[in-house]
């Protein structure tokens, strides 16, 4: 695993996992939103999760947070950490986001592919001609969107085999065959 | 109060006939409403409506369990960008991906657009 000067992850090898909600009960516990795919297996007794910032940078020399013990909680996750036994520093957490090293978490296998390894890339036609560019993404209940900046302004475009017929990471693309109108 | 069940679900009359042509040329292209209220029947499966959601229209892939639904409801009218930019532990599926490079995160764990 790359690290910085201090020993601790490189920024860059990090992904976030949770950002943390509010603070709960009088033992300094935390709730947390999950920002990943698996928290059963994120949440683990013993893990250390690494501080970041609220705007989700990483704070590089700041000790990790150990994980006590996890339990879900309405639509997100209550936390209890070694570091953090009483409210009012629990308090001081708000919104903060948590990472962990992406080499502690499952590498994408088969077909997945990290949501924000799509933003960026090139959106092109099945005949190489160019699109866009994908802008962003949005999460919505009935699967993930994702923002392509063309020509004539942004379109939202879902992923889905009928609309994306496949995507090349490495080569930075997303080849689309859309229906008839679609970019219209 | 639930609407009658005598009137059957509403779909906008024009949209229905725009979908029953295109079903029975076996056609599929997209269709633009501004119909957000119209209910996904059966006969919608397998297109794709540009649903207006008062800013721009979202395209909107009709699956079987969309049914019973109404067309604005997979149109959000507030996006919330949220964590997009920032690397987080989310993967997409679904799409035949290759070359992956995986599991580095981003610039910075975060920033960008956030």
């Amino acid at each position: 695993m790359p690290t910085s000067d201090s020993g601790s992850p490189a920024a860059d090898a990090c992904v976030i996992v949770a950002r943390v909600r509010r603070a709960h009960g009088i033992r300094g516990e935390l709730v947390v939103e999950s920002i990943t795919d698996d928290p059963e297996s994120v949440f683990l007794e013993g893990r250390q999760l690494l501080p970041g910032t609220v705007t989700g940078a990483r704070v590089p020399d700041a000790a990790p947070l150990t994980v006590r013990r996890a339990t879900p909680f309405k639509q997100g996750w209550i936390l209890s950490v070694d570091e953090i036994v009483d409210r009012t520093v629990a308090d001081t957490w708000r919104d903060r986001y948590l990472f962990l090293p992406s080499a502690e978490l499952a590498a994408p296998t088969g077909d997945e592919v990290y949501y924000h390894d799509l933003v960026g890339m090139r959106v092109e036609g099945n005949d190489g001609a160019a699109i866009g560019t994908v802008e962003g993404w949005y999460d919505l209940p009935h699967g993930l969107m994702l923002d392509v900046r063309t020509a004539a302004g942004s379109v939202m475009l879902p992923y889905r085999p009928e609309v994306i017929a496949r995507v090349d990471v490495a080569r930075g693309t997303i080849v689309v065959d859309p229906p008839p109108g679609f970019f219209d | 109060m639930a609407r009658s069940v005598k009137k059957g679900p509403f779909v906008q009359e024009v949209l229905l006939k725009r979908v029953t042509a295109m079903n029975a040329r076996n056609e599929k292209r997209v269709l633009k409403t501004w119909s957000r209220a119209s209910t996904v029947i059966p006969d919608f499966v397998g297109h794709t409506f540009a649903v207006h959601n008062g800013n721009k229209f979202i395209p909107v892939y009709v699956t079987e369990n969309m049914v019973g639904h109404k067309l604005g409801e997979f149109s959000p009218t507030r996006l919330f960008r949220g964590h997009s930019g920032k690397a987080v532990d989310k993967k997409a599926s679904g799409v035949p991906a290759g070359g992956a490079p995986a599991g580095k995160g981003g610039p910075g764990g975060g920033g960008g657009r956030g």
